[in-house]
């Protein structure tokens, strides 16, 4: 977070410094001085992303504090007051915390195997051999812009159990046809699929930029000491790329908290499945939404992913900073 | 110096501008009746049409993409001057907007015409549009009704019967739950049949036993409210619930677990018959038609077991806060008028809930709605007789127009509260569970994971919540 600020505001600094890995901040007082009036302009340019943040962001997410004490019904303005009665529930309620499970769970298949490939996509189209190098990187970005929606009924098409592709696929080296939908792992599998096809390009291209950015030198010096390509890989490039990874981890998780459109999509219904084997987090909320009408419990639903959100975002935080500590020293 | 030469070309600028759009603006100002809409219920021919004979109305017709997107979307704006002119909302949600839709929506008793209009619609239907406190809110669009769509080439290998009249013979009965659980017995004889053993693209009798549940329950005279209040332990739903359960467990197999409303599996398994009977309602057959053209001539249709059943339809209805009420008025009494759902009929097997066109206890021919633009032609004799004479070719045949009108005609006016499509959702996910052998069903146990009681406790709870 510190170093999009510091990054931004004092250019110069990094001039001077030149081996100063980026994500640290580069203030450690976080102090530059400005002229008032200097001052008063960068109040005014930032001021449309927190007026707009204010009132479309900020005052929804303090209303839906307010709703989670109520049993809110949105047709009728009958909210009575039931205190603390929905996060009672939510703390006992099965099927949050299965929704739960199965978000993480979902973002488990489609973040590391996708990390994998896009690093092996990324390496690929490094190499100089490849030609029509721009073409190749320009269609790993077209699943990236197509809607969650349309690849997820695709994607339903090809795991369906009886005329899948994939299960005709599977039939072929013999192994049985498997009721994607059906099963607990299995849903996730395909879920993640989707999620992995939609941003693996994406990805790709994060990483082929960090690698791009990865000094010759170093690669040359590791030559000379007798590294062969693995060993160059292992001990040049993924160090370097600790920061990407970690961009893309946080990315990730947020992403992943928000899976909603393919279990959606998967299921036909905010269900997420019969024994809701595929609700995610805000299909979860969704549902409370849409089918229960129950506003109330939906807002405390909400908090709950808000909690869960800056949990993950404070390991998150703990773990980056060890990783740019370590890139320092 | 340089400012002021840009500002006054600006200024000039604007000033073209706006002169243009005043001259392009033709005399009459165009008002779009914009309509909140999911699926294909606001046929897009139909609207040009009305557009063609009404100068300066647009319609728009947004598509939100499900019942339950149409209904949270009004549930922001409903108070706003943001909502729209129409809403669809589908009769699962009926018991949603009879209950607290009395105030939100416009009373159509008010409008032109209205009074002459309810005597020509099927009257359980018309009543799923009017709220509990007697206001008219919304226009009924098609019923679903239901019959069963059967496989003539797979009845025939397994040697059962391929008439309509004997293949409904084998699952009539003295009640419904005699019917149902010969048409249980019905699927078991498929099964067994050595020719659809030796078939391996046959995935069961029915699409889905899980589909049995609202069929059966929708033959009754209740479901989850008894009065305005919620009964979710009443003997007409553990009937349905037992009826479903049945069918799921029934050895061997009889369904093949491909749901038909949204299951990957259903298009490609129509074509290459995985299964041999779908419960179809009348909007389905045009599904099948278009989805499965290959498979014409292979299909018949019959009744289903039981008297009727429905599954889906909609009401048309329009937020107090509209901001084109009138001409909303006007459309949606147009669209839904006995012609136009005639023409539906025609075009899309949407059976009309203009019971007017095959409900003999009514006078069909001369019926004309509206006025000005919006009047529609008089009905003829040979309208009023098309529906009940229709006969579907892709379908062998089968006299389509006259089943689904008998099942329409059989149904209740079956008391609704506002929670009926989750309730809907927790009985049906059980009877999926069971199907899927995740949950198991035992009358009377008291285990509370037990199908049944899980679905009530399920229930309970959306309805503390509520």
């Amino acid at each position: 977070m510190t170093s999009l600020t510091a990054g931004g505001t004092a250019p110069k600094s990094h001039r001077r410094k030149p081996n100063r890995v980026q994500f640290k901040s580069d203030h450690p007082g976080g102090k530059v001085k400005y002229n008032k009036a200097e001052s008063r302009w960068a109040y005014l340019f930032i001021s449309p992303f927190y007026l707009v943040f204010l009132i479309f962001g900020l005052a929804p997410i303090l209303f839906s504090v307010v709703v989670a004490f109520f049993n809110w019904n949105p047709m009728d303005n009958s909210h009575p007051y039931v205190g603390m009665q929905n996060f009672h529930d939510l703390v006992a309620d099965p099927i949050f915390w299965l929704s739960v499970r199965n978000t993480f769970s979902i973002w488990f298949f489609a973040t590391i195997p996708q990390m994998f490939m896009a690093m092996g996509i990324a390496s690929i189209l490094r190499s100089p051999k490849l030609r029509g190098r721009v073409f190749w990187q320009s269609m790993l970005l077209l699943p990236n812009i197509t809607s969650a929606i349309a690849i997820a009924v695709v994607f339903g098409q090809m795991f369906g159990r009886d005329f899948g592709i994939i299960n005709i696929l599977l039939s072929h080296i013999g192994r049985g046809p498997i009721d994607w939908i059906e099963g607990s792992v299995t849903s996730h599998i395909a879920i993640a699929s989707m999620i992995t096809w939609r941003w693996v390009g994406y990805n790709s291209l994060i990483f082929l930029a960090a690698m791009n950015a990865i000094s010759r030198d170093l690669y040359e010096s590791a030559d000379l000491d007798g590294a062969n390509k693995f060993q160059q890989f292992r001990f040049v490039t993924l160090p370097q790329l600790k920061n990407t990874i970690t961009f893309m981890v946080i990315v990730g998780t947020i992403g992943g908290l928000q899976v909603f459109a393919e279990p959606a999509t998967l299921g036909g219904n905010y269900d997420g499945g019969d024994s809701q084997q595929f609700s995610t987090l805000t299909l979860y909320l969704f549902k409370q939404v849409a089918v229960n009408g129950t506003y109330g419990y939906a807002a405390a639903i909400g908090i709950g992913i808000t909690v869960l959100v800056v949990i993950i975002s404070g390991i998150n935080f703990f773990i980056t900073r060890r990783i740019a500590g370590d890139g320092s020293k | 110096m340089r400012n002021r030469k840009v500002q006054t070309r600006l200024a000039v600028a604007a000033l073209a501008i706006g002169l243009a759009m005043s001259t392009l603006t033709p005399a009459y100002a165009t008002q779009t009746i914009t309509i909140w809409t999911y699926g294909d219920v606001i046929d897009t021919d139909l609207v040009h049409t009305y557009e063609a004979s009404h100068p300066g109305i647009r319609i728009n017709a947004i598509n939100q993409g499900s019942p339950a997107a149409v209904k949270q979307k009004f549930q922001l704006y409903k108070t706003s001057k943001s909502v729209a002119d129409v809403i669809v909302y589908e009769t699962d949600d009926s018991g949603y907007f009879r209950h607290y839709g009395g105030s939100l929506f416009k009373n159509l008793k008010n409008y032109p015409g209205e009074a002459s209009l309810s005597q020509y619609y099927l009257p359980w239907r018309w009543n799923q549009g009017v709220a509990e406190n007697g206001n008219v809110i919304g226009l009924p669009t098609d019923v679903g009704g239901m019959a069963v769509a059967y496989r003539t080439d797979l009845f025939k290998a397994a040697k059962l019967p391929t008439a309509p009249a004997a293949v409904a013979a084998q699952w009539s009965g003295t009640n419904n739950v005699v019917a149902w659980s010969n048409f249980v017995k019905v699927g078991k004889k498929f099964m067994s049949a050595p020719a659809t053993k030796n078939n391996k693209k046959i995935k069961g009798f029915i699409d889905s036993s899980g589909t049995i549940f609202k069929a059966a329950l929708n033959q009754g005279t209740k479901k989850f409210y008894s009065g305005s209040q919620a009964d979710l332990t009443n003997s007409q739903l553990k009937t349905a619930f037992t009826i479903a359960t049945n069918a799921a467990t029934a050895t061997p197999t009889i369904g093949a677990r491909i749901n038909p409303y949204g299951g990957s599996d259903w298009t490609p398994g129509l074509s290459n018959g995985a299964f041999a009977v779908t419960l179809a309602p009348a909007w389905q057959l045009d599904y099948i038609i278009h989805r499965a053209p290959a498979s014409r001539g292979k299909w018949n249709i019959t009744s289903a077991p039981g008297n009727g059943g429905n599954v889906g339809g909609s009401q048309l209805a329009i937020p107090s806060f509209a901001q084109h009420a009138s001409q909303a008025w006007d459309f949606i009494s147009w669209y839904e008028s006995p012609y136009e759902q005639l023409q539906m009929f025609k075009k899309r097997r949407l059976f009309p809930t203009a019971s007017v066109l095959y409900d003999k206890s009514k006078t069909c021919v001369g019926v004309s709605t509206g006025s000005g633009a919006s009047r529609t032609p008089a009905l003829s004799a040979s309208d009023c007789g098309y529906i009940l004479k229709f006969k579907d070719p892709f379908f062998n045949n089968a006299a389509v127009g006259s089943i689904y009108a008998k099942s329409a005609l059989s149904l209740y006016s079956i008391p609704s509260g506002p929670l009926e499509r989750a309730f809907t959702d927790a009985y049906q996910n059980q009877i999926a569970r069971v199907e899927a052998k995740k949950a198991k069903f035992t009358p009377g146990s008291h285990d509370s994971k037990d199908a049944w009681n899980k679905a009530v406790s399920d229930s309970m709870v959306i309805l503390r919540r509520g």
